[in-house]
């Protein structure tokens, strides 16, 4: 039995991963809640990432894993797929988004109005390091304004449309039950719309954000601009057996469309759950450009959708720690193989000079 | 009727902790996938407690045929014990209460990264193989949909090219795990990155061969009975590693696949790959009755 | 957390149906005895709403038995096509003019080869034609004995397959099962 106990793998395993949640401690309801409160952010990139719309089990995820993104990612992706699916909810159109922040920066002002809401865009970044020395730092009031904006606004693709400004896509119509779902088809080339919006809508923030960079810079044809960019809260409404539509509440969305300046107007998009202004407008602009004939290499549709998988990219990434002795040992003896033959060869060059050398001294 | 009528009772997870539309996604892509040996079915592949690369799709493939009977043997470069190997088996155990097992001949589903056990597989197991990249054409058309095209109009011009290039520069074909093979004389399968020395195994073999990578979502299948032919030239023999002189200093025993092991004073000491194989060997050595199978490989060779 | 390990009756049957297709059509020719019987089975193992199914013929396929193929196929939540789209054909082929009508099924491309149809059809073993099977799963060759199957069906078999382009085949007899895949080749003897 000597042969095992030079490697002890069980024990081995199962004490790394105790030293792991030892160094966490335990984890309670109050740390999910607080989590959950205090980082909504992160609990919304995480939320879009994993495609599951569920900020309890998006903190815990986070919790459980001391917020390493990817492996929370992983936990809740692994948690969805055994979920049943037990209805489609009905397709939401951009006016029926309780909207709390929406924006266009291809025109001054858009029907119904440019609507600011939370962000930190115009803020000064200083870090409030008082709080360390123990004064709170408090928020100061938000002054209400004089007329609260609508809860809802219209779309400005829609009226770009009927400027003729932008081409107005006849939109299929496909029952709920059967749009193409990338959880449970696998994703094929040239992927249908959906399969592309929902890769990017569930692709990693940063991987998104590296490619969508370099076709801003302009690795790609495209020069973007925000056409307009929503945060908003999407109603989730879905048909009960009997019929009768019904709401099941609401998830927070965050969508884009980039406008390019190139020969016509075109549109690129994108949307996903969660607040998460920096992966839409990336993913939009990815779209964009992924669409374009002869799209650059970093920005064609495979490339793109590929390597923005965040459990399938970090995976592999992590998987190089895996042992990889036998291939090693494959790949090791070809190459001896080669030396040797090289040695025999020059062994074999090396004798018959000297069998001449021999013959000319006799 | 009520939304209740469309669920089920809550359980946490289910049986083989896949859910039913995927076991029965993944049946019918294995059926295919058996159909029409060494092509690569797509497949969804779902998100497994697992990171992608690190058996996903051995898992699903496993989880898919997994029954509380079954007897599941896991191993990662040839050991049992190494820690992802006990990782992926003990998950069986928790979500499948299948059996756990060690040595070959007992098990009935044997999920595998980078090995193929030395002991002859029987026909009634079945062999999972890990698969990282199930793309031959890879190294020469990283673009999937192209490749795609070029085994759909077998075209495998450029691998041998590699091949050949190799020869030229090097005198003798370095590729060393991976090795493109034909199979049933019409699609190149990336075998998995067994050595060349497993790759022989799968050729004419008794058991069926399931391939499946999670990550990249491909699933393909070497029948049982099925030609499985290394690219090689006329000319130029297959050559496996060079193992067959090499003696495991823990079993003593001459003519299989070993580990290297570099010793402090610059020589090397091997060990056989297939652990359980050895522990059997050391245990034969001290005197038990163990069964050891017969072999693919005798005194170095295989026929 | 509680895991489930135990299956329930659901997952014990849908496994051992599947088990015994798998094992069919990796040797085609042999005789498989799934566990309960009947294309019912099967379609419960593999069909739901992903996949698409179509009938030709019926009354349980001719057998003239009771049940509702149709009914139990769409209860899988698999959906209807048209023979030249249904990824899964149940169909009769006692008469020429069935084998006719089948030969319009979907047998895939040379990119998706998979995304060709699988045939399950109503045959007696024992009894009938000849066929010697060969090809991927078989050692050498094997023969089998099949009626309740027009014995134009394997020329227009042979017509319809271009490897890897074809489709693969299911002979049922009651509980018991043979896989021929289009990789096999059938001679008629």
């Amino acid at each position: 039995m000597a042969y095992v106990a030079t490697r002890g793998g069980e024990h081995a395993i199962e004490q790394a991963e105790r030293l792991y949640r030892d160094d966490l401690g335990t984890i309670g309801k109050d740390r999910v809640d607080a989590i959950r409160i205090s980082l909504p952010y992160l609990v919304d990139r995480l939320m879009g990432e994993a495609s599951l719309y569920e900020p309890d089990l998006a903190a815990l995820a986070l919790a459980q894993t001391g917020g390493d993104l990817y492996e929370a990612v992983l936990l809740l992706r692994a948690y969805r797929t055994t979920q049943p699916r037990i209805a489609v909810a009905e397709p939401v159109k951009q006016p029926d988004l309780f909207t709390l922040r929406r924006i266009s920066a291809a025109f001054k002002d858009i029907p119904g109005g440019q609507i600011l809401g939370p962000t930190l865009d115009y803020s000064h970044r200083l870090l409030q390091v008082g709080v360390l020395m123990g004064e709170d730092y408090v928020p100061a009031p938000v002054t209400a304004a004089a007329e609260p904006a609508p809860a809802t606004q219209p779309s400005l693709a829609a009226w770009q449309k009927t400027q003729g400004l932008i081409a107005d896509h006849k939109s299929e119509a496909v029952a709920p039950d059967d749009i193409p779902d990338l959880t449970r088809e696998p994703l094929l080339f040239p992927a249908p719309r959906a399969h592309k919006l929902q890769s990017l809508a569930r692709a990693d923030t940063g991987g998104t954000l590296a490619l969508g960079y370099s076709t801003m810079r302009g690795y790609g044809s495209v020069h973007p601009t925000v056409n307009e960019l929503r945060l908003a809260e999407a109603p989730v409404r879905i048909h009960h057996p009997r019929g009768t539509l019904f709401s099941a509440g609401s998830v927070r969305v965050s969508q884009a469309e980039i406008i390019s300046k190139a020969a016509v107007l075109e549109l690129g998009f994108s949307a996903t759950f969660g607040w998460n202004e920096v992966k839409v407008i990336a993913a939009a602009s990815l779209d964009l450009a992924s669409s374009q004939p002869d799209a650059h290499a970093a920005s064609t549709e495979e490339f793109v959708l590929y390597h923005t998988e965040p459990v399938e990219s970090s995976g592999f990434c992590i998987h190089f720690k895996l042992p990889h002795y036998v291939t090693f040992q494959s790949t090791l003896d070809a190459f001896r193989g080669v030396k040797a033959d090289r040695a025999a060869a020059a062994a074999a060059k090396a004798a018959k000079p000297q069998t001449r050398q021999e013959e000319a001294a006799l | 009727m009520t939304l209740k009528d469309l669920t089920k009772p809550w359980a946490a997870f289910n049986y083989g902790f896949l859910d039913e539309s995927a076991k029965r996604e993944l049946r019918r892509k294995m059926l295919k996938a058996v159909a029409v040996p060494g092509y690569q079915v797509p497949y969804a592949s779902r998100e497994v407690p697992m990171a992608r690369g690190w058996g996903t799709g051995g898992l699903q493939a496993t989880l898919t045929l997994l029954k509380p009977t079954s007897v599941v043997k896991v191993i990662d470069q040839g050991a049992d014990d190494s820690v992802n190997a006990v990782s992926i088996r003990k998950f069986f155990a928790r979500v499948g209460g299948a059996v756990e097992t060690e040595d070959t001949q007992k098990a009935t589903i044997i999920q595998s990264r980078h090995r193929i056990p030395e002991e002859k597989l029987r026909e009634d197991q079945i062999l999972v193989l890990q698969v990282p990249d199930p793309e031959p054409l890879r190294a020469v058309q990283p673009d999937m949909s192209i490749a795609r095209e070029m085994h759909g109009d077998a075209d495998y011009g450029q691998l041998w090219l590699v091949l050949y290039e190799q020869l030229v520069k090097s005198g003798r074909i370095i590729q060393g795990s991976s090795y493109p093979s034909m199979v049933n004389g019409r699609y190149v399968i990336s075998p998995s990155p067994i050595p060349r020395w497993d790759v022989k195994k799968l050729h004419q073999a008794d058991h069926l061969t399931i391939l499946s990578a999670g990550r990249e979502k491909r699933i393909y299948a070497v029948p049982p009975y099925t030609n499985v032919e290394p690219l090689v030239f006329d000319d130029v023999p297959y050559r496996v590693e060079d193992h067959q002189d090499k003696t495991c200093y823990r079993s003593n025993v001459t003519g299989f696949f070993m580990n290297e092991l570099p010793q402090d004073d610059g020589s090397s000491r091997h060990e056989l790959s297939d652990s359980h194989f050895g522990v059997k060997q050391i245990r034969r050595n001290e005197g038990e009755a163990v069964e050891i199978a017969k072999t693919w490989y005798n005194n170095g060779r295989m026929d | 957390m509680s895991l489930s390990i135990l299956p329930t009756a659901d997952d014990s049957r849908t496994n051992a149906i599947f088990e015994e297709l798998i094992w069919a059509l990796s040797r085609p020719g042999l005789l498989r005895t799934m566990p309960a019987g009947g294309f019912t089975a099967i379609a419960e193992s593999l069909l739901d709403r992903e996949c698409t199914f179509h009938v030709l013929g019926d009354r349980v396929l001719d057998g003239e038995s009771a049940g509702d193929l149709e009914r139990d196929l769409a209860a899988t939540g698999a959906r209807r096509a048209d023979l030249a789209q249904a990824d899964y054909v149940f169909a009769a082929l006692r008469s020429a003019q069935a084998v006719d009508d089948l030969s319009r099924l979907r047998i895939g491309t040379l990119a998706y080869p998979d995304e060709a149809a699988t045939v399950f059809t109503p045959a007696n073993f024992g009894t009938g034609q000849q066929l010697r099977l060969s090809g991927p799963g078989i050692r050498d060759s094997v023969t089998i004995t099949v009626g309740g199957i027009d014995a134009s069906f394997w020329q227009m078999r042979a017509k319809a397959i271009r490897y890897p382009l074809g489709f693969d085949l299911y002979l049922v007899d009651g509980d018991d099962v043979v896989g021929i895949p289009r990789s096999t080749k059938v001679e008629v003897l």
